[in-house]
């Protein structure tokens, strides 16, 4: 093997891995790398910020499902990962996050720009790495890769030396990566898939709560064949969805916190709960004690760690969903179970808990009608990525995405200022699919300079900006349960953000009529290039139904009427 | 509380303050550890609630290649032993 430096070993090891594209910012530690990129197959795209990196990548990985890839520098460029990273591993996201360090003889020593990245993001990757030396290097990115992408998937960190970068090695990339006690795939125990058909066959009020592990899994098909022979009544997490047929008789919707009223009370009184790929996360379970109250529970996830975490577990299934649902389907081919028609129409027929409101404030849009106009236009054609909070929740009650990789939000972490950048790398991974941003006036605020590098890339993304001049959601909870004290959530002076995004070389548009809702989601969705929509929306809308925190998913706040 | 004792298998010696500070952030008191050549023994004041989960978690660490939770086995009384001897000397 000929010698060559370290930052050729980086571009040869993202190569082979099928990287094409990589979002970053440089700076002093990095820079041997950067320079090394321009002789390479890798499209590195420059972002305004480091979190709008990550959060490209994150984009990126969800709507390939490929390997998403971050560079930063030391110090502040690799803290300003920490975000993304901590929301691509509470989402399960395969990132590769190579981060400079100042040369191996500084470190310890407080030189500029360094910090202790290897430390500070031990708690929020999967894997993190500090080379000591550039022997090391091929092994360490070879594993890195692996590990980032297999098992449950998640961000991994390589934090790589100046002088690392620069030294020259002579050590190949290794043809076979072998982790001594990492089991990326678990042997399905087919007995416990046999236990589990056992329970849905006894019961008679049986739920699935699908999870985002569906998606990670690549299970989509056997899920959907699944329901396809058990027509078993799904519900979904935020995570997960997309994962269910939009057009099957049994799909109830999302659940959980700001889960529609089907969803919520259909778990609440179901005999039997079915988790697949999810975690039973506080915001889906409300109070774990009388969460399924009168349900067992089956519960099949990757990740041992997850099994009996949170709830009670009866049959735990320890495999890769994609495996146990294969091998469920072929159970259910030789032992077919009887359709619960009666308990699937009676579950839908508690209805969404969505209302539409007929009164409005005269210069303003009600902001669910905007989404409902939306959503009737784009239907399951565009992939959607939201920033967190209302905005968030509110496409997900109308979500109709006809796959789990055309629906891209933060979820575990419930990162503000997501949406953007994440719509960016959706629509690099994705260039002929629409792509479409829903955010908040808050969010929006936190990484709007993306905008420039969406211009300059010349992505098509749509931006629509729900602006109701508040940091709507912790508004909502402080009217809700702080007696209407609203504390540090007024955005009244707010930019105009149409002539903002004109500034950064969008068309743009603002929509402030009820009557105009319609025409103008057509006009700036007809825009070629990428275009923001600037919804002037109504200040105090809250999203229902509601299950406070602490309460059961039976004690759903409805929307007054 | 809830006493817990793990026999761990580390590939690298670095995995072990990723592995306390996990245990630190379930709420577990570290009472004991000793390490050595990629081994650690390690006991565990762990809240009874949250108990179940300590095992799962640090054995999901990639660099932990095994773990081995250790139970206390009852010992016997000083009555209950010397019972025993005179039973088999009888």
């Amino acid at each position: 093997m000929t010698r060559r430096s370290g930052s050729k070993v980086v571009v040869e090891a993202l190569t082979r891995a099928g990287v094409t594209t990589a979002w970053g910012y440089p700076g002093g530690a990095i820079m041997p790398l950067y320079d090394e990129l321009l002789n390479s197959p890798v499209t590195h795209i420059l972002t305004r910020h480091e979190q709008g990196a990550i959060h490209a990548a994150d984009g990126y990985a969800r709507a390939s499902g490929r390997l998403g890839v971050a560079i930063a520098t030391s110090g502040p460029g690799a803290t300003n990962l920490t975000t993304g990273i901590c929301t691509a591993m509470m989402d399960s996201v395969p990132l590769l996050c190579l981060t400079g360090q100042v040369a191996s003889p500084l470190i310890g020593t407080d030189g500029f720009q360094e910090a202790d990245t290897f430390n500070i993001c031990t708690p929020i990757t999967k894997q993190n790495y500090l080379v000591r030396s550039v022997d090391d290097l091929p092994r360490v990115l070879a594993e890195a890769i692996f590990i980032a992408q297999t098992g449950r998937p998640g961000p991994v960190l390589v934090d790589i030396p100046k002088d690392v970068l620069l030294g020259h090695t002579s050590e190949p990339l290794p043809d076979h990566v072998s982790v001594p006690g990492y089991e990326p795939s678990p042997r399905l125990n087919l007995a416990q898939v046999q236990k589990a058909h056992a329970l849905l066959r006894a019961s008679c009020r049986p739920v699935c709560i699908v999870g985002g592990g569906c998606r990670l899994a690549d299970a989509v098909d056997e899920f959907r064949e699944w329901c396809r022979r058990t027509q078993v009544p799904v519900v979904s997490t935020l995570m997960a969805l997309g994962c269910a047929d939009p057009n099957y008789a049994g799909w109830l919707g999302m659940l959980g916190m700001h889960g529609l009223r089907q969803a919520n009370r259909a778990v609440h009184e179901a005999d039997l709960v079915l988790g697949f790929g999810n975690r039973f996360d506080d915001r889906v379970t409300g109070a774990t004690d009388r969460f399924a109250g009168q349900a067992k529970v089956v519960h099949i996830d990757i990740d041992a760690a997850e099994l009996g975490k949170i709830i009670r577990v009866d049959v735990p299934v320890h495999a890769d969903l994609k495996s146990a649902l294969t091998a469920w389907n072929e159970l259910l081919e030789r032992e077919p179970i009887a359709p619960r028609s009666d308990w699937q129409k009676q579950a839908s027929s508690y209805g969404t808990g969505l209302i539409r409101r007929e009164r409005g404030e005269p210069g303003k849009v009600p902001p669910t009608e905007v989404l409902d106009e939306l959503f009737s236009i784009i239907g399951s054609s565009a992939i959607v990525a939201t920033d967190v909070g209302q905005n968030q929740m509110w496409a997900a009650q109308r979500c109709r995405a006809d796959h789990p990789r055309k629906w891209i939000t933060s979820g575990g972490a419930g990162t503000m200022g997501y949406g953007l950048p994440s719509a960016m790398g959706a629509q690099m991974a994705c260039p002929d699919t629409p792509v479409v941003a829903i955010v908040g006036d808050g969010g929006f605020q936190m990484t709007l300079a993306e905008m420039a590098t969406i211009r300059r890339m010349n992505l098509p993304v749509k931006v629509l900006v729900m602006d109701n001049k508040y940091l709507g959601m912790v508004r909502q909870w402080q009217e809700m349960f702080f007696d209407r004290r609203y504390s540090a959530v007024d955005l009244s002076d707010n930019p105009d953000f149409a002539a903002l995004a004109r500034v950064y070389g969008f068309e743009a548009f603002t929509l402030s009529e009820r009557t105009e809702i319609r025409g103008c989601l057509e006009r700036w969705l007809s825009c070629k290039g990428p275009a923001l929509l600037h919804a002037i929306c109504q200040a105090e809308e809250n999203v229902y139904p509601m299950v406070p925190a602490g309460a059961s998913l039976a004690e759903m706040v409805e929307a007054p009427q | 509380m809830k006493l817990l004792t793990f026999a761990i298998v580390l590939r690298t010696m670095a995995a072990l303050p990723r592995v306390l500070m996990l245990i630190g952030r379930l709420g577990g008191e570290v009472t004991y550890v000793s390490a050595a050549d990629g081994r650690a023994n390690v006991v565990v004041k762990a809240p009874k609630r949250a108990a179940h989960r300590f095992a799962p978690q640090v054995r999901r660490i990639v660099d932990v290649i095994d773990l081995t939770e250790l139970h206390v086995v009852a010992g016997r009384t000083r009555d209950q032993a010397e019972a025993e001897r005179k039973r088999k000397l009888a």
